[in-house]
């Protein structure tokens, strides 16, 4: 890696509590560019292997946490941010037009006031989250953070399970005793979430994968056995799950042996294609 | 020997103005002259001096501009205003007489 990559990676893990604002950003820039600065002219002097440099650019940094404490906000400067307020007022109008639409449509349809309860309202709620999580997200994907993307991401899946139960059981009017089946998808909307997130920060897809092959196969065997009855025979649905699990797992390992084996060939061979030639010279 | 921090401290705004009117400059270039005039005494911190041009900003003692860098990284640059300018004649003068006062008290009829 190198210096530009190597600071860049640096200065985002310092910045990391610090909101986003335009002199957070003009300090982390100016810092690049010192550091850069720095590590240049150290280079030019001779002497110092990169990761000494690296080291002596970063030390010559100092104690940089009253410099960061200045740039958080405080609650009072949150509140006034122009985001937040944004925010709330989205939150207040989604409310207030919630309340008007339900109150029109009970006046003038008979029998609204209980179904109108149950479903304008939850749907302004979830409306509600949309808008509230639909900035944090989008930063979270801008600025590589994995573990918000994946909270936030699974959240939205509980929320659509939910829904679809209910939708389920109330609109197209299929029993709770089988609808139940959808929140049986969650765990397997979860490891997509976390998939996603990995996907970010450019981590190994294995894990993820690894949980989302059963957490797959789960949900699909009881829907099929809810839907048609035939507990019996279906059940390979799981078996066919952990055996893609133990697939999956197989070839993993066996990559990481080919790896690892070419890798000590690579240190272990005792002549090198030149020491082949001048030999043949002999 | 006094420790270089306790040298410098209320000093280093004086000392960036005077570096900034002798020309525009960036945060490494002044740590880098700060520490070569200070003979090896003197080690001066990036995050002191970002402190200090934060400070000096809102007080419009500096203005700031983007210029070209090294390696792909632009260089924040700083330019002293002329209530920059004012000021550190000021903090000059100041200067002249307490030293000129305290060789005086400290160093006697050694001088």
């Amino acid at each position: 890696m190198n210096f530009l990559e190597r600071f860049k990676t640096y200065l985002r893990s310092l910045f990391k509590l610090v909101p986003p604002t335009k002199e957070a950003a003009e300090l982390r820039e100016a810092m690049l560019g010192d550091l850069m600065s720095r590590a240049m002219d150290l280079k030019e002097s001779g002497g110092l292997t990169d990761d000494e440099i690296y080291e002596k650019c970063i030390e010559s940094i100092g104690d940089y946490q009253p410099m960061l404490n200045e740039l958080r906000m405080k609650p009072l400067e949150s509140v006034r941010s122009p985001l937040f307020q944004r925010g709330l007022l989205s939150v207040l109008t989604i409310t207030l037009f919630a309340v008007v639409l339900y109150l029109v449509l009970a006046v003038s349809i008979e029998g609204f006031w209980g179904v109108g309860a149950y479903t304008v309202f939850p749907i302004a709620a979830v409306a509600i989250i949309a808008v509230a999580t639909a900035n944090p997200l989008q930063r979270a994907f801008r600025l590589k953070r994995p573990v918000i993307a994946a909270g936030i991401l699974s959240l939205y899946s509980v929320i659509l399970c939910t829904a679809l139960f209910f939708v389920l059981w109330l609109a197209v009017g299929i029993s709770p005793g089988k609808t139940w089946v959808s929140f049986t998808y969650i765990p397997f909307l979860i490891a997509i979430s976390v998939a996603i997130a990995t996907k970010i920060a450019k981590k190994s897809l294995f894990v993820p994968l690894l949980i989302a092959v059963p957490a797959a196969a789960v949900p699909i065997y009881l829907t099929a056995a809810v839907a048609t009855g035939l507990w019996h025979p279906l059940w390979i649905i799981i078996l066919v799950g952990l055996l893609a699990d133990i697939l999956l797992l197989i070839f993993r390992i066996n990559r990481k042996i080919a790896l690892k084996a070419r890798e000590a060939a690579e240190k272990e061979a005792p002549y090198t294609e030149e020491d082949v030639s001048e030999w043949k010279k002999r | 020997m006094a420790h270089g921090g306790d040298i410098l401290r209320g000093h280093t705004e004086t000392i960036i103005l005077r570096i900034l009117s002798e020309g525009d400059s960036y945060g490494y270039e002044i740590s880098k002259s700060i520490i070569e005039g200070g003979e090896g005494v003197i080690d001066v911190k990036d995050a002191t001096i970002y402190t200090a041009f934060k400070r000096m900003e809102e007080d419009g003692l500096l203005s700031t501009y983007w210029g070209d860098g090294v390696g792909g990284a632009r260089r924040r640059y700083y330019r002293i205003t002329e209530k920059g300018r004012k000021l550190y004649t000021e903090k000059a003068e100041e200067w002249k007489k307490a030293s000129r006062i305290l060789d005086k008290l400290i160093l006697g009829a050694q001088k």
